[in-house]
């Protein structure tokens, strides 16, 4: 037998109730099974429609239940329909279930619903969804109800419910971004912050460098262009360092364990900070002189001053985290002296390592030949003497190419040129900072990659490389490139940085005997069910060591779960997900977002953009390029978000 | 929305008709322009949308479903359609939503009358409403100061936390809860002192904010309004005397016709009690024995002339206020020079505000501020130096808010104590006394060095231009840092600020006119004023806590000048003629040797009209002892008080919305008070008074017509450019030249002086909730601020071995008062903050001439 029931998830009705075969599986409906491991999911409930896997799920009771927490738990009161209108719909729902239901209660749900279409935002609006479908679909139960055929459901039912927003459900992080923007849309730019808080501590950095994959799931680009969530989140950032307001946050009373976080990176920071509020003692290894990781020293100061990192760094510290510098796990710290002396340990050790070019001579340690793209980058924020030629070469297309190849202008260069195996339109990097790089005179050659290294006494002297096309779309989707044979030529120059790529550098793991640590078969640590948690108990993991190379967001989401996870890791001795994070995943793999979506607002309403200094006398220097918004430019961009919030609740056995 | 770049337009069309509006309007905004009235329950023009009550919904072509018309921004070539049968049943739906267990209480509903709902629900003839649910709304809060809540009314359509938050800057409302059960509730505000905005109750559409001292008073439609200034800001503040059987209940303002757009001071809103209070003087009192009995005008009128005769010209003294208006002012002087034959007349301004002016006057040909405070909105940064703006001048406060929001202004803030606006401020330079020409000095020559100076300004109108770089190369900027404890790094940040912005406005108060250097910090933001291009941009703004401060400079109540600033020896012929006398009296005394004189026995005769020695001026206790000694006193004023006690005479006066007349603001605009009630009792216009004894006096009729008042005035004075009251409502009775800096007058002061200061400072000053004395006998402001009390930081009340609440007496050596110590996060360590305005405190007992700050020892008493 199938194991729906019933769905009319995306508008889409199927109804086995007298037959039928479509499953979970054919409608491409990630719906879990499963509620935390220990209880079976009856049926759910969302914005685009129920779902209902048990048969005996009694759907009345539920959407009367659903109505209540709509009402009760989330609905911000602040439209009249909503406030109102969910208020009349959860009353006349437990009238039902009641028993004390009229027939003429069901026109009332369904002329409500009807009317709860002009709401402010659309959690009220998408709630009714569901609601109207249990009294479309399911009228008969309904009906016994109010005709005293049926009771209140006894136990062995309970529900979970959780808030989400498509942009909020694709933040790694998980922000509760329509809230810190209407916050900046009422001109409440503390208390953004303080929402943005709650998910991540260093808006600062995702402000600014967050490749804002929210904005990909912004229902407002379905109406004109994606609001400017993540340069929302710098004004927010902004404003508190600018008016020199001190840091908020106060830790909670010391529980007594200590942790040590490995890597004052995104992921670590992040994880710190959350475990510090929770009263813990934290300790922060890092081999770097200064915080940030990657950011620190991957991110040119042009586009992420480092500065403002180092000031999220201090707030973190005025929680008691301890931060110690140029210190690294497996060097100066053994992971297995480490595990003794601390309750926990998250290793957000990152992922810097660079990749090979699969080219000869890469190892023969000539004179201008980089290790990589991020070694580079290391090196010349860190002002470790090295020396920029005339001539640079980098090799790759993602955002350390992009980065190496400006750095390079600034670093004395007079020719930078970025070479890359596809077309502009492959590039992983973000094509705004490709713009930028073109603004300030980077050189592209395109459709080639690198065969051999030219050198002289020694010395790089410039790059064979070859013309390559592209052919049939690989995995990822793109279009497979492939050597045009015969088509090599040399591209003189002094220096080359290969930037195609890094792997974390796990050798800590290597002599820690009595580590259960597993790795994955992309050479990163082995976390298990989202808990963040290796094989090795007490001992997390998150961000770029976890991951591979990946985003900040992604890290400080990490760093995020692993830090709620440590804590009832550290209280209870187990290391489990909370129903809001089950939710969270639920919901996730579900998807929020649906670009398919027609949105009946007139829209015309371009996106604002912050201020930028232009190409040619920026490349100069490492001064910031983007400038902050105005405040009130932020105000009109924060009123462009359609509060896309909607509310799903699982029934789940007991 | 920016105030700042003018925006493209574009077309639409609504209901048939087309419509050019500024890019980024809203619909309702451009349906406002043809005319269309669009139904809303939630809008309010002023503030940012909020899209709350869903009713304003329209069509618009192309759009599968309504869209409200308060927040969606019109875009070139839109078909709006306003009203369908559809649209108006939607309409019609929401409403009978709203009115779920909305109660029906209407009949005791203070907002009965001018309600929102109940104007929609009859204009839609929504008669019932058909859904029912539990009532889940939160009990009436009726704790908080000053405002009742009545959650089961409100219709969360934010306007009250908008108003606050956007507007006034203070704003501590905000929703709380989730659901319908969602409702305003109050933030913790500043404890020591704390506001409550007042203009929610004004933007409120239903009866969801009431006002505790309004309520239940008077239903809305009886009450006459008539067009006033407000009491505390002047004529930067338009109202609405709301009136009724000659007794006045509230105050209001409208949204869009006037200057202040309808928001209002807290004064506005709660502090206008005094005018009812129980303490008003109802007839003439003149002493018998050591009784005072009430007595007959005419028999007052000629006890004091027959002193006056008697005494002489010479020995005559009389002090006169800021709260008086223009046309009293002229005839209080008027009166003494010409009637009583004595040139000793002064007011509070010789300790500070005149010092100010003259100061300005010298350096910047400039009497008043530069520009019209509206301009400050405009500012790109703000500098508030010296001022508890927030309470010196809330609709100077109000268009700095406006800076800020709308123009993204960058806000610097100087004072002494954490005050409410330093809580925006993007720099807070939290000075030390006495160092304030030090920390000016060090701004202007950071913004010098930075080379952000107007040279092109600078090259035209200032004489001594060269002297500007010479000045900025010798400011020690470590002196600097080490005098005023505040740090290089931040003064460079808040030079930056200012030097980089277009449009400048400097802003200074109480703490600057009343400070021992007031001629010197006056003459250092004046530099700074030149330099930061402020004088040709936003402007530059000497701000005093009294709405008519500049019409009392202007009229010449001091013994060195006759109106229109003319120098007294010189001008006194003309006037003498004018004013039908032989001779002007010679020589003349200022307040302090008007004291002295006093004490001396030289003076015999002092004449008081508004205002109170012993409580508001500086060695109050002095003062207490020379009226106790003085032959004969005479004191007009509203109110019963110590001081009226004293008097030999005493003449009840008119109060405000009793009397007409005129103010003048800092900013030169002048306003016509409006005179909504008769005075109380036997009480007479102070302007009835003086023409009275002028009459006496001179034997000739004085005119009480304002106009004819103001015309005399600037005959003599040149002060105006026109006497011809302008506006349809709200009257503007007179008007001045903008100003104009001639080419080469301007004067760079290179002012640098600083006096170090040691041991314990005492600061007195005012509260945003009072104002003078006179609030202190309305019921609102005390509701909310009820006495006197000794702020301290919590580091000093440890070295002197008090806590909270406890009795502690601050002593200086001119005098001492004893408060209740209130430990504060406000005030630094080394600094002592008291307000001045509780009679039973005196605060300013202990504060000497000519200094703000004082050295004091504090003893637990």
């Amino acid at each position: 037998m199938s194991e729906i029931v019933f769905s009319s998830w995306g508008r889409k009705i199927v109804d086995n109730r007298s037959g039928g075969s479509a499953d979970l599986a054919s409608l491409k409906l990630k719906i879990p099974t499963e509620y935390l491991g220990n209880s079976k999911v009856k049926a759910f409930m969302g914005w685009d429609g129920v779902v209902l896997l048990d048969k005996d799920t009694d759907v009345v009771a539920m959407a009367a239940e659903y109505m209540k927490r709509v009402q009760e738990k989330h609905c911000c009161g602040k439209c009249t329909p909503g406030k109102k209108g969910t208020r009349v719909l959860q009353d006349t729902l437990a009238r039902i279930v009641e028993g004390h239901g009229s027939e003429a209660d069901l026109d009332t749900i369904l002329n409500l619903s009807e009317l709860l279409e002009e709401c402010k935002c659309t959690l009220c609006k998408t709630a009714v969804i569901p609601v109207q479908d249990t009294v479309n679909h399911f009228r008969d139960d309904y009906l016994a109800y109010i005709n005293g055929k049926r009771k209140a459901p006894a136990a062995g039912i309970d529900y979970r419910d959780k808030l989400t927003a498509p942009c909020m459900d694709r933040c790694p992080a998980h922000i509760d971004i329509p809230a810190y923007i209407e916050e900046i849309k009422n001109y409440r730019f503390d208390e953004s912050l303080d929402v943005i808080r709650r998910r991540m501590p260093i808006a600062a950095v995702c402000g600014r460098v967050c490749p804002h994959p929210c904005e990909t799931a912004c229902r407002r680009a379905l109406v004109d262009e994606p609001v400017s969530i993540m340069v929302l989140k710098r004004v927010a950032s902004d404003h508190e360092w600018m008016h020199h307001k001190p840091f908020p946050a106060k830790p909670k009373a010391p529980t007594g364990k200590k942790v040590l976080v490995v890597g004052a990176g995104p992921a670590g920071l992040t994880c710190a900070y959350y475990l510090a509020l929770e009263g813990h003692k934290v300790k922060i290894i890092e081999m770097l002189p200064e915080p940030g990781g990657t950011v620190a020293v991957g991110i040119p100061d042009y586009r992420m001053p480092r500065h403002l990192l180092r000031r999220e760094a201090e707030n973190i510290a005025s929680l008691g985290v301890e931060i110690v510098y140029n210190t690294k796990l497996g060097r100066d710290i053994a992971l297995s002296d480490a595990k003794k002396e601390y309750d926990a340990i998250f290793l957000g050790t990152g992922c810097f390592k660079s990749k090979p070019m699969g080219v000869d001579g890469e190892d023969a340690g000539y004179e201008g030949f980089s290790p990589g793209g991020i070694h580079y980058l290391r090196a010349v924020a860190l002002g470790q003497g090295i020396k920029t030629p005339k001539r640079v070469v980098v090799v790759g297309g993602g955002n350390t190419a992009i980065d190496c190849v400006r750095v390079a202008l600034r670093e004395g260069a007079e020719e930078s040129i970025l070479v890359y195996r596809r077309t502009r339109n492959e590039m992983p990097a973000e094509s705004y900072e490709v713009d930028d790089a073109e603004e300030e005179g980077v050189r592209f050659e395109f459709l080639v990659n690198p065969t051999k290294l030219v050198t002289k006494n020694n010395k790089i002297t410039g790059v064979e490389v070859i013309k390559m096309e592209l052919g049939e779309p690989d995995e990822s989707g793109r279009r497979r490139p492939k050597p045009v044979p015969g088509s090599e030529y040399v591209i003189p120059c002094d220096m080359v940085i290969p930037a195609i790529g890094q792997d974390p550098d796990l050798s800590y793991l290597d002599d820690c005997k009595d580590c259960k640590i597993k790795k994955t078969r992309w050479n990163s640590v082995l976390t298990h069910g989202g808990t963040m948690m290796t094989d090795d108990e007490g001992v997390f993991a998150g961000g770029d060591c976890e991951y591979g190379a990946m985003t900040v967001v992604m890290a400080v989401g990490h760093g995020k779960r692993a830090a709620s996870v440590l804590n009832r890791y550290l209280k209870d001795g187990k290391a489990m997900l909370d129903d809001e994070e089950a939710l969270e995943d639920a919901v996730n793999r579900l998807g929020v977002f649906n670009d398919k979506e027609k949105i009946p607002l007139p829209g015309g309403l371009k996106r604002e953009h912050q201020p930028k200094i232009s190409g040619p006398e920026r490349a100069k220097n490492y001064e910031e390029i983007e400038l902050a918004m105005p405040e009130s430019q932020a105000v009109v961009e924060a009123d462009r978000c359609l509060r896309c919030y909607r509310v799903a609740m699982v029934a789940i056995d007991q | 929305m920016s105030d700042k770049n003018t925006k493209a337009m574009i077309n639409l069309t609504i209901d048939g008709q087309s419509v050019q509006v500024e890019s980024g309007a809203t619909i309702i905004a451009a349906a406002e322009k043809l005319g269309i009235k669009i139904p809303t329950m939630c809008y309010l023009k002023k503030v940012s949308t909020t899209g709350a009550c869903r009713v304003c919904l329209v069509e618009v072509q192309g759009v599968d479903a309504p869209v409200t018309a308060c927040n969606t921004v019109a875009i070139d070539g839109m078909v709006v359609t306003t009203s369908t049968p559809e649209l108006e049943k939607k309409r019609r739906d929401i409403i009978r939503l709203m009115l779920v267990n909305h109660p029906l209480d209407c009949p005791v509903c203070d907002a009965a009358g001018e309600c929102d709902l109940q104007n929609i629900c009859y204009d839609m003839h929504i008669l019932q409403q058909p859904y029912s649910a539990e009532d889940v709304a939160m009990p009436k809060i009726t704790v908080w100061p000053l405002i009742e809540n009545v959650p089961s009314r409100c219709i969360l359509c934010e306007r009250c936390v908008k108003v606050g938050h956007e507007l006034t800057g203070i704003g501590t409302f905000t929703v709380s809860e989730r659901g319908d059960k969602a409702f305003i509730t109050r933030k913790p505000d500043n404890e020591i002192d704390p506001y409550i905005e007042g203009n929610a109750v004004a933007v409120c559409p239903v009866g969801a904010m009431i006002s505790k001292p309004f309520k239940h008073s008077s239903r809305s439609w009886t009450l006459n309004k008539v067009p006033s200034i407000g009491f505390a800001c002047g004529p930067l503040e338009q109202v609405e005397l709301n009136v009724r059987g000659n007794k006045l209940y509230r105050i209001t303002s409208e949204d869009d016709v006037t200057v202040n757009d309808g928001v209002m001071s807290f004064d506005t809103c709660f502090g206008y009690g005094f005018v009812n209070s129980d303490k008003r003087l109802t007839a003439p009192l003149v002493k018998q024995g050591a009784k005072q009995v009430e007595a007959q005008w005419d028999d007052a009128y000629a006890q004091i002339t027959a002193k006056a005769a008697e005494v002489g010209g010479a020995a005559v003294a009389g002090l006169s206020s800021a709260r008086l208006t223009v046309e009293e002012n002229y005839l209080f002087q008027k009166l003494f020079r010409a009637g009583f034959g004595s040139n000793n007349i002064d007011s509070e301004a010789r300790f500070g505000s005149a010092v100010v002016s003259d100061t300005l006057a010298a350096n910047l040909g400039l009497r008043g501020a530069s520009n019209s405070v509206a301009a400050i909105a405009g500012a790109d940064a703000v500098l508030v130096f010296g001022s508890d703006i927030t309470a010196e001048q809330p609709q100077v406060n109000y268009m700095i808010q406006r800076a800020l929001r709308r123009n993204d202004a960058k806000l610097v803030v100087a004072n002494m104590r954490n005050v409410r606006i330093a809580g925006l401020s993007n720099c807070f330079l939290n000075y030390k006394p006495g160092s304030e020409v030090l920390l000016a000095a060090g701004l202007t020559k950071l913004i010098v060095d930075n080379g952000q100076l107007d040279s092109a300004f600078v090259k035209k109108f200032v004489k001594n231009g060269a002297d500007i770089k010479k000045f900025a190369a010798k400011v020690d900027l470590q002196k600097v840092e080490k005098t005023s404890g505040v740090s290089l790094e931040l003064l460079k940040e808040a030079a930056e600020l200012l030097g980089a912005a277009d449009s400048v406005a400097i802003i200074f108060g109480a703490d600057v006119a009343q400070s021992v250097l007031c001629k010197e910090v006056t003459a250092a933001l004046g530099d700074l004023a030149v330099v930061s291009g402020a004088l040709n941009s936003a402007g530059l703004f000497p701000v005093d806590e009294r709405a008519n401060t500049q019409g009392l400079l202007d009229c010449a109540v001091r013994a060195e000048m006759l109106p229109g600033y003319k120098e007294y020896s010189a001008a006194a012929a003309d006037f003498a003629t004018a004013w039908g006398v032989d001779a002007l009296p010679q020589g003349g005394m200022n307040a302090v040797q008007i004291l002295e004189g006093i004490e001396s026995g030289a003076i015999k005769m002092l004449y008081v009209a508004a205002t109170n020695p012993l409580v508001t001026w500086p060695e109050s206790a002095r003062w207490k002892k020379a009226l106790e000694k003085v032959e004969f006193l005479v004191v007009q004023d509203i109110l019963a008080s110590e001081l009226t006690a004293m008097a030999d005479v005493v003449l009840p006066a008119a109060a405000y919305a009793e009397k007409s007349g005129t103010w003048i603001a800092c900013d030169n605009s002048a306003g016509a008070l409006g005179k909504a009630v008769k005075p109380l009792a036997q009480a007479r216009s102070d302007k009835q008074i003086f023409a009275d004894f002028l009459a006496a006096t001179t034997g000739r009729e004085q005119t009480l017509c304002n106009e004819k008042i103001l015309a005399e005035l600037n005959d003599l004075s040149g002060l105006f450019t026109t006497v011809e009251p302008s506006g349809d409502k709200y009257i503007v009775p007179c008007a001045k030249a903008a100003y104009e800096p001639k080419a080469a007058s301007l004067v760079f002061s290179k002012s640098d002086k600083a006096i170090a200061v040691k041991g314990l400072q005492l600061l007195t000053g005012k509260m945003h909730a009072h104002t003078g004395v006179t609030s202190t006998y309305a019921p609102g402001a005390l509701e909310i601020a009820p006495g006197g009390y000794v702020e301290l930081n919590s580091a000093d009340a440890a070295k002197v071995g008090v806590k909270d609440g406890d009795s502690v007496t601050v002593k200086s050596a001119v005098g001492s008062f004893s408060g209740p110590v209130k430990l504060s996060p406000y005030v630094p360590a080394g600094l002592v903050f008291a307000p001045y305005h509780f009679a039973d405190m005196a605060a300013r007992q202990a504060v000497p001439v000519g200094g703000s700050t004082v050295a004091v020892e504090l003893v637990k008493s």
